[in-house]
């Protein structure tokens, strides 16, 4: 899975001038394009750039998507997807048949199904979010991301790894979850705190735009995932 | 590596947690449903019923019950019961399935059989079967497993409703009624 970002322009923009006192606001906005590569069956992605509204329809266009494309949101309180919205003539539609408005924010894994038998490319524009950002991994399973668009260690993200959570990529090309990472806490000869299904020490690093799946130990609440962060 | 398999243990705990097998109980514009009188997809949303029937591998059409219902939506030749839709006991735990997807007029009742009755005197309802299906429910985290398709083995491409009961319409009905007779019978 082939993932090219690209940050296209960091503007400078006058956003507002503070009346009386005459003193100027600046506001310096990264914004740019993210292109992911989405191969036949099932793909866990994630949106890393802020849009307009995040729905669904500006996100990902559906006139650029081939028909019967669906896109699965997750429910960390139902512990099951919602229901699956799906590309039809154009538009994005729910189950039954009406305008999707599903919102897909930066922070949260979703797959989007792709039905055809070839890959297809889709473009994600939009903010680079900076500042605080927050972001929650909740109980049992979750699917989540790095809000920003930055392809790094766990470690270096900040997640908030808790003993014995497992993380897993989805991997495209055999239609299955990839063998699980456990987080069993920093120590010698773990820096990160993770371990890879035969016990040795890694990093997990999702790459930009891409989902990957939380499974919290039973009992374990929600955690918090709030890190700042700057393009500069 | 103790603590480790101990954790994958603790994995299978989730799992057993959320054991209830779900599939896509919805098409696709490549397995349309349409509707034989008029050699066009069926359209008018919840004119239709779609009823899951299941059984245990091997169950034949007879044999199968009723599981998930479902409706026509306002996209034509589409139908849904959920995506995921959880598929009920006694075959909620995953296990592989045999199904056959039968479809009728909403005006026929709430079930097939009472649409094959309804068909003698009312030639205006339309009812159609699909082919013997077979799955394997999913259990999350994954996707709700497909019963649509037109290349995977097991799966169901789209059907078309008849005006004219086909003879397996009839049977199908009659073995329906059967089982309904019985089972009052024995109450």
């Amino acid at each position: 899975m082939r993932t090219n970002s690209l940050l296209l322009t960091a503007a400078l923009g006058l956003v507002g001038v503070a009346g009386v006192s005459a003193q100027s606001v600046y506001s310096v906005n990264a914004v740019g394009y993210v292109n992911k590569s989405i191969l036949p069956g099932y793909n866990l992605i994630a949106n890393p750039l802020n849009g307009t509204n995040n729905q669904v329809s500006t996100v990902l266009p559906a006139a650029a998507l081939p028909d019967d494309t669906e896109c699965l949101t997750w429910n960390s309180v139902l512990q099951d997807f919602n229901q699956a919205i799906f590309v039809a003539g154009g538009a994005w539609f729910d189950q039954l048949g009406n305008p999707a408005v599903t919102v897909l924010a930066p922070g949260r894994g979703i797959f989007l199904r792709n039905t055809t038998p070839s890959s297809f490319v889709v473009t994600f524009v939009g903010e680079v979010p900076q500042g605080v950002v927050n972001n929650t991994v909740g109980a049992n399973y979750d699917f989540v991301s790095s809000v920003v668009p930055q392809s790094a260690g766990l470690s270096t993200l900040g997640f908030p790894g808790v003993p014995d959570m497992l993380y897993q990529t989805f991997n495209s090309s055999i239609q299955d979850y990839d063998q699980a990472i456990q987080f069993i806490g920093v120590q010698p000869g773990y820096p990160s705190g993770w371990a890879d299904s035969l016990g040795n020490p890694i990093d997990p690093t999702p790459g930009v735009a891409q989902g990957f799946l939380i499974t919290n130990p039973p009992g374990s609440p929600a955690v918090a995932w709030n890190r700042t962060f700057s393009v500069n | 590596m103790k603590k480790l398999i101990c954790s994958f243990i603790l994995l299978a705990a989730v799992l057993g947690v959320h054991g209830q097998g779900r599939i896509a109980f919805a098409n696709g514009s490549t397995t349309p449903i349409t509707n034989a009188s008029t050699g066009l997809v069926i359209s008018g949303a919840n004119n239709f019923y779609f009823g899951l029937y299941v059984g245990s591998v091997g169950t034949p059409a007879g044999g199968l019950v009723l599981n998930i219902l479902a409706t026509n939506t306002a996209i034509a030749g589409r139908l849904t019961g959920g995506n995921p839709a959880p598929v009920a006991a006694p075959f909620a735990d995953g296990s592989a399935i045999a199904f056959q997807i039968r479809g009728w007029s909403a005006a026929g009742g709430l079930t097939y059989e009472e649409a094959v009755i309804a068909q003698q005197s009312n030639p205006n309802i339309l009812l159609g079967v699909s082919i013997l299906g077979q799955v394997t429910p999913t259990l999350t985290p994954t996707a709700a497993a497909s019963i649509f398709g037109t290349t995977g083995g097991g799966l169901v491409p789209g059907f078309t409703l008849n005006a004219v009961p086909e003879p397996s319409s009839i049977a199908l009905g009659v073995l329906g009624l059967g089982a309904i007779a019985l089972f009052r019978r024995k109450k």
